[in-house]
């Protein structure tokens, strides 16, 4: 037998491996693969190897597991009753922090908020060259806890509550608004974690560990400096409005006003003006050719506001160089933008259309122009002005929003992405709870159901999801996955009858299922003719 | 029968698992801890698998059982509550699996750089811990992700579909990284005689 020949034999020899795994062999089957095992070594070691493994993760306790057991279990029961949450080594890994911990491990960027003590900037607020020590929730809709540093328990976040350095806050579903640093405005996203770390004389730090940040700096106390710290590089913010938000491992500023300094590890700074985005992380920082602001526009809009329409976008006309400034790091290059308008201005006095930026266009629907323009308002591009600083704190009638239904599938797949099922399924479970009749409640159930089925432990919930999902359309693009997931529900269940008659039904149903072969072979396991 | 399932045990099982589960979550610190003391040998040892460092193996497990206690009222006793927590115990570990190649790629180390095995058993352990100890220095010169792929296949008995899912990688990522994997485990394990003696007794 030639190597290749011997690879596909062992190809064959995993894929029936595989189904006896599944415990899917039929008696002919399961002789081929003994046949196998006695004339391949490799796959016969495995299989050694297999057992022995299995025998030795399930083997009795050692005498050192059990003389270090109870230690051990004393140490976790302790941590459990403080909420999940212990002093930890610099490496110590927390199962209730890793809401978002694909995003947390990934990135530590820090962006830089910089209004100068000396020269064009006005106050507007606050005490003169000095941070206030403490941040003002001034808005929470949705669903948001903090973690207070004192004594790391968790807590519901509520508006007017003041928050101090060492305060982590991580919200769910929504949107919440802080006020800190004498009047800057940080409108936090959903899914997002951040913790304020310090406010010495002169300036704040936010440390973004996951999700998405909206900050507007006018309100800034004159010589306060605003620092928001993630992984890939620094980014220095002059009272501006701009967005930072951790990708993986990378994070993404967008500047919506105003202009920004890019202060990556190892290279110079960087000047970047609105409307710019800069992607920083693995590599050189590359500049974004499209800045999409259509989510942050909305994450900087005060909640109760009617919403901007969706898909705003502005495309940026090509770069020159003495817009970047002699300081920039950008990469040279066809994808290399320049700055276009969004001048500093004196912080309080915001530009209406007049003051927005020349060159870029608005792609996107109707009504999305620069008509008008409230006292403080931001305009982005052209676009709807964005409120004030100064507005979203002050507005006391401005009554919670609802998160919409976008949003909170938006959160639904941060969630999922940070590896958060709990939370994901949640954020599914709040769109059908709040918008039933939308399309995108319809599509929620299938990915909710299968959080629940394969992650939840919780097949009578995914059950019903499912039902829901083929109830409300049995022919919609998503039946198929909906249907075998009912199936996988029902055997999980142990309801053979309804899962028989459920097999039945898709393969009838979705005659060209990659899955048509395990359908049958499940049914044959039932004692039923397909 | 699948590794994982093999401590599924009967209704009246399971009905006892819920009972302790229950008792768990309603706050008796004694079936917590009875809870604790029962699934923690298995739930590190299982994330020792997926793991070469022994500190991460630990925190993953700390965080894992910290889940298990906090979550208790999802356990529904569809399976032993052994098979339960070593799912949960498998997820965090991977997710720590998946943390540390991010760490290593920011900081431009790659997989070469693998730290050298420790002897960590003396003479006086039992065979099991002689051998296990064995088989975790094999593993640990299987680069992460593929040691993750192949103890989810050897020890947990999981699908290529199953490892594909329980990883984030594509199917045909998953059977790549499960054949090198497999060949730089057997080739470890061919130069251990103590441990290639006890795969001879096994060998079908």
């Amino acid at each position: 037998m030639s190597a290749d020949d011997a690879d596909r034999e062992c190809e064959r020899c995993w894929e029936l491996a595989d189904r006896n795994a599944a415990g899917a062999l039929d008696a002919t089957e399961t002789a081929a693969w003994r046949e196998h095992l006695r004339s391949c070594p490799a796959c016969a070691a495995d299989a050694a190897l297999a057992g022995l493994a299995a025998d030795l993760v399930a083997a009795g306790p050692s005498a050192n597991e059990t003389a270090d057991r109870e230690r051990w279990v004393n140490g976790v029961l302790k941590r459990a009753a403080a909420g999940g949450r212990i002093p930890t080594r610099a490496r110590t890994f927390s199962a209730i922090v890793a809401i978002g911990a694909v995003a947390l491990a990934a990135a530590v960027v820090t962006a830089f908020l910089v209004v100068p003590g000396s020269g064009s900037h006005d106050s507007r607020g606050g005490t003169p060259g000095g941070a206030a020590r403490t941040a003002e929730v001034s808005f929470v809709a949705g669903s948001a806890r903090v973690e207070r540093a004192a004594d790391r328990r968790l807590a519901e976040l509520r508006p007017g509550d003041s928050l101090r350095p060492g305060d982590a806050i991580e919200v769910g579903v929504g949107r919440v608004g802080l006020r800190w640093c004498g009047g800057a405005d940080l409108h936090l996203d959903a899914a997002t974690r951040v913790r304020l770390e310090a406010a010495e004389t002169a300036s704040c730090t936010v440390r973004l560990e996951s999700g998405r940040v909206v900050a507007n700096a006018h309100g800034l106390a004159r010589g306060s400096r605003l620092v928001v710290s993630t992984a890939s590089g620094d980014v220095r913010v002059k009272g501006t409005v701009f967005a930072v938000e951790v990708v993986g491992a990378d994070a993404e500023v967008r500047v919506l006003e105003g202009a920004v300094e890019v202060l990556v590890p190892s290279s110079p700074v960087a000047v970047l003006r609105a409307p710019r985005a800069m992607r920083l992380g693995g590599g050189p920082a590359r500049t974004l050719t499209v800045l999409e602001i259509d989510r942050d526009r909305r994450l900087a809009s005060i909640p109760g506001r009617a919403e901007e329409p969706v898909g705003a976008r502005v495309a940026m006309p090509p770069a020159t160089d003495s817009q970047t400034g002699p300081e920039t790091a950008l990469e040279p290059g066809p994808s290399r933008v320049a700055a276009i308008g969004g001048a500093e201005r004196p912080a309080g006095r915001l530009p209406g259309p007049a003051g927005r930026t020349d060159g870029a266009r608005v792609i996107g629907p109707a009504g999305v122009r620069g008509t008008g323009s409230a006292p403080g308002a931001v305009a982005v591009g052209g676009a709807e002005p964005l409120p004030t600083a100064g507005t979203a704190a002050s507005d006391p009638v401005a009554p919670p929003a609802a998160p919409t239904p976008r949003e909170l599938l938006d959160a639904a797949r941060r969630l999922r992405i940070a590896s958060d099922w709990p939370g994901a399924a949640a954020a599914y479970e709040e769109l059908v709870a709040r918008h039933p009749d939308s399309g995108e409640a319809h599509v929620a159930l299938v990915p909710l159901g299968q959080l629940r089925l394969e992650r939840l432990d919780d097949a009578a919930g995914a059950l019903r999801a499912f039902d829901d999902y083929l109830r409300q359309d049995a022919t919609a693009p998503l039946a198929e996955e909906a249907s075998w997931g009912r199936i996988e529900s029902l055997r999980r269940l142990g309801r053979p009858a309804e899962e028989a008659d459920a097999l039945r039904g898709f393969l009838a149903e979705h005659p060209a299922s990659l899955r048509l072969g395990e359908a049958r072979r499940r049914l044959a396991e039932l004692g039923v003719q397909p | 029968m699948r590794p994982g399932n093999a401590a599924a045990g009967s209704s009246g099982g399971r009905e006892a698992d819920l009972r302790l589960a229950d008792a768990a979550a309603s706050g008796d610190d004694g079936a917590r801890r009875t809870l604790a003391l029962r699934l923690a040998d298995r739930m590190r040892r299982t994330a020792r698998f997926l793991l070469r460092d022994e500190a991460d193996a630990d925190d993953a497990a700390q965080s894992a059982m910290v889940e298990v206690l906090l979550c208790l009222r999802r356990y529904r006793g569809e399976g032993s509550l052994e098979h339960w927590a070593n799912r949960i115990a498998t997820r965090t570990a991977l997710e720590l699996v998946r943390r540390r190649r991010r760490d290593a790629e920011r900081e431009g180390r790659g997989d070469a750089a693998l730290p050298a095995p420790e002897e960590t058993t003396t003479c006086g352990d039992e065979p099991e811990v002689v051998l296990r100890q064995r088989l975790l220095r094999c593993l640990d010169r299987v680069p992460d992700e593929r040691r993750a792929t192949v103890v989810l296949r050897l020890v947990h008995g999981m699908t290529l579909e199953e490892i594909a899912r329980e990883t984030a990688v594509p199917r045909n990522t998953a059977k790549d990284r499960l054949r090198v994997g497999r060949q730089e485990l057997r080739e470890a394990v061919r130069e251990d005689p103590i441990l290639g003696a006890a795969l001879q007794e096994r060998l079908p």
